[in-house]
């Protein structure tokens, strides 16, 4: 008797359980980073009778939290690849809209300033001409200085995100280690809601910078970014920091730049020493070669004075141990049209060789181990060879960015078919649980009234 | 694989956000015009099409070259002419001259009008442009070629007269060149001592020697016939001059026309990578259209279903 009775309360207990679960999974199905949570049920242990063992009920075995530690892995990884590639795509494009320009950039300008020397070379007695020429060389090197400033922002910007990353690092280590005190401490059975929050907490970071995770065996994780740098460990967390250059330190003190690889910063870091490190030093190269080689050829020839020319361009180097180390000053320094050194020495003022031998800078070499990605380029045609360099770069990176699109798909996938909740599969468990409890119930009533039986049978 | 139910949310979703993407981009492409927005669109186009761009500038100012020069050489070649008009007057004057039926008198009328066409060609000499520059004075464009300042014998005694003038050619044996096309330089000009001689070998003395002849009483039969022949000379002389002027303006025209051709070449092949096939665009930018109505209905039909529906 009381065996019918505890056998159809275990059914109960059982299935409200599953259905309390069920409820659960429901009510988190849009909950970010939730594992489903499935009930086992195990029949109880019978007892033996000379019949045959006699069941006792059923019992919940364990609340299962549904999660697949590979696919969970996989989904960090292919998440900081797709956040650094989509980085560097982004800001990279950045870059090459600077230079890419339309009619109005540093292109047209160096076009009307090479056009404006022929113009000098058709009528060199002209001081219009002359004029002319050198206002479109005033055009110029505002352009250089245009491209250079926005270079500069580029790199401002770089180094705010950079620093709004790291914090954002550190705030998301700080919520780690305080679920990690939480679920080491807690007594018994993991506690599903607060392992998810922690796989959730390690996967935006994940989007930060590359991680590593590894189980500590007693319900807390050590938590590595980059290169193996600790974060999280158990007992301790560490804290990051960047400095005005975008640097980033461990705990105020030792540098881990190089080993900050993966996701957002990994990006931001890849183009600042990359890319935009390249064209600025690039730009600056240009600007320095301009200014020799014009400087040169102009002391080479005279002015309508019949004398020597005296320097087109200044160009000035910003100190090398300053932190925007490819910052230079360039600009025009001629302001007398008739100084334009057109002739050569004796040649009269209608003499245009000297003005002819400028206009064959466009098509001189850009050499020397100064200029690496320009080394053989023209003077004239550098900058737009250095357009086609940056572009590859993002287009490598928007390529790259697409793969690893694909396979964070793919591995999301993995993990929701895993984790995720599906709500018709959830309602139809939902009724199998129900019918089940309708059962059960139905069952005690029936206990009940074999007991009422019996009593009634000893009544008088 | 099993799907959860915001896996298929996020699918449905990514596959309209998608479908969004494309339709800004094709609606991109028609409303610019351009098929090229991003230099990494096709980094091999966009640098290929800046080249172009630069080789079509250049072209123009080649352009702008040639029309200068031609303008130069077409004031030149008409003054040449100009001046092989007059020696061939003042060979017909000299013929006339030498034909011995003439009178001192008469021979005196025609030695005033030599002296007047001697000016009228020095003039010519010292022909100068609408910028002040002496066609005929080379790289040296701001020195008179043929100096006809009076300087007086003696200076105390005006009554003396001047000295006679040199014809020393005074300006620059040099041309310069003009670039006109991509490896095309042109001489926009000749200098006056290739026109006019120099010196006692100048054209200018020769009339002065004619007038002489004209002056002499009785005339000078053989002087004259002499005449003739050195005059013929430095008509040739001229001519020759005329024609290479004639050949520079021909190349100018050649360059001009090649100009021309490879600057249509060019905006062809820039409107062909940069230009967007407008038909093409359109039909895509429908396609997409449709696309993303497809996909935003399927989401919310996607919606509609759950079992739920169907649980009491």
């Amino acid at each position: 008797m009381s065996t019918l009775f505890n056998t159809a309360l275990s059914a109960l207990n059982a299935n409200q359980r599953a259905l309390a679960t069920i409820s659960n999974n429901i009510a988190n199905v849009n909950t970010e980073g939730y594992s489903r949570q499935t009930v086992d049920l195990v029949a109880r242990r019978s007892n033996p009778t000379p019949a045959g063992s006699l069941g006792t009920g059923v019992e919940v075995a364990a609340i299962r939290r549904q999660y697949d530690e590979f696919a969970t892995r996989q989904l960090r990884e292919s998440n900081s690849a797709l956040n650094e590639q989509r980085t560097r795509a982004d800001q990279g494009q950045q870059l090459e809209t600077v230079l890419f320009d339309d009619g109005n950039g540093i292109n047209s300008a160096l076009s009307s300033f090479f056009d404006g020397l022929q113009e000098i070379a058709a009528n060199p007695a002209s001081l219009s001409a002359r004029q002319s020429f050198l206002s479109q060389a005033q055009v110029l090197t505002t352009r250089f200085n245009d491209i250079q400033q926005r270079f500069n922002g580029i790199q401002d910007e770089l180094v705010d995100r950079i620093d709004t990353a790291v914090n954002d690092v550190n705030k998301l280590g700080a919520e780690i280690f305080r679920l990690n005190e939480a679920i080491g401490q807690s007594q018994g059975s993991q506690p599903s809601e607060l392992m998810d929050q922690r796989d959730e907490a390690i996967l935006k970071l994940s989007s930060l910078v590359k991680v590593s995770v590894s189980d500590n065996g007693n319900g807390t994780v050590s938590v590595f970014v980059g290169n193996g740098q600790s974060l999280v460990l158990p007992g301790q967390r560490n804290t990051l920091s960047a400095n005005e250059q975008g640097r980033i330190f461990i705990n105020g003190g030792v540098e881990i730049t190089p080993s900050i690889q993966g996701g957002q910063i990994g990006g931001y870091l890849a183009v600042q020493g990359g890319t935009l490190e390249l064209v600025q030093a690039q730009l600056k190269n240009l600007a320095s070669v301009i200014a020799n080689e014009f400087n040169q050829v102009q002391a080479q020839g005279v002015g309508l004075d019949n004398q020597p020319g005296q320097p087109l361009f200044s160009f000035i180097p910003a100190d090398p141990s300053n932190f925007k180390q490819h910052s230079f000053t360039f600009s025009v320094s001629l302001t007398d049209p008739a100084q334009v050194a057109a002739g050569s020495a004796g040649g009269g003022i209608g003499d245009n060789s000297n003005v002819l031998r400028m206009a064959d800078l466009e098509f001189k070499g850009v050499a020397g181990p100064a200029t690496p990605n320009l080394n053989g380029k023209t003077i004239g045609g550098s900058l737009r060879d250095l357009v086609g360099i940056i572009a590859n770069e993002v287009r490598d990176s928007r390529q790259g960015s697409d793969a690893q699109q694909a396979l964070y798909n793919f591995a999301l996938a993995r993990r929701e078919a895993t984790s995720g909740v599906n709500l018709d599969e959830e309602a139809a468990n939902l009724l199998k649980f129900q019918q089940a409890y309708q059962a059960s119930a139905q069952m005690i009533s029936i206990a009940r009234d074999t007991f009422q039986t019996l009593i009634n049978a000893f009544a008088r | 694989m099993r799907i959860s139910t915001p896996q298929l949310n996020r699918l449905a979703l990514n596959s309209i956000l998608d479908q969004q993407a494309r339709l800004t981009r094709a609606q991109q492409e028609v409303s610019s015009g351009k098929a090229l927005v991003n230099a990494s669109d096709d980094s091999v186009a966009a640098v290929r099409n800046l080249n172009l761009q630069r080789n079509l500038e250049q072209l123009k100012q080649f352009d702008r070259n040639g029309l200068l020069v031609e303008g130069r050489l077409s004031l030149t070649e008409g003054v040449v002419t100009g001046s092989i008009n007059i020696l061939q007057r003042l060979r017909e004057l000299t013929v006339q001259a030498n034909s011995g039926a003439l009178s001192d008198t008469e021979r005196n009328a025609l030695r005033i009008e030599t002296d007047q066409q001697l000016q009228a060609l020095l003039l010519r000499a010292n022909t100068r442009d609408s910028d002040g520059a002496y066609v005929f004075a080379g790289k040296d464009e701001n020195v008179r070629p043929y100096d006809t300042t009076p300087v007086p014998i003696d200076p105390a005694d005006p009554a003396a007269g001047n000295q006679p003038l040199s014809y020393a050619y005074a300006a620059s044996r040099e041309v310069r060149d003009i670039q006109i096309g991509t490896s095309q330089f042109v001489q926009d000009a000749v200098t006056g001592d290739r026109v006019y001689g120099e010196g006692a070998g100048s054209v200018f003395r020769l009339v002065e020697r004619l007038s002489g002849l004209l002056a002499t009483p009785g005339g000078d039969p053989q002087g004259l016939t002499d005449m003739i022949g050195e005059l013929d000379q430095a008509i040739e002389r001229m001519s020759v001059a005329r024609t290479e002027i004639g050949i520079v303006r021909n190349t100018v025209v050649t360059q001009e026309d090649l100009n021309g051709g490879l600057t249509l070449k060019i905006e062809e092949a820039l409107a062909s990578t940069d230009g967007v096939d407008f038909t093409a665009a359109i039909s895509r930018f429908n396609q997409q259209l449709l696309g993303l109505q497809a996909a935003q209905q399927t989401f919310s039909q996607l919606q509609g279903l759950s079992l739920f529906n169907f649980i009491r």
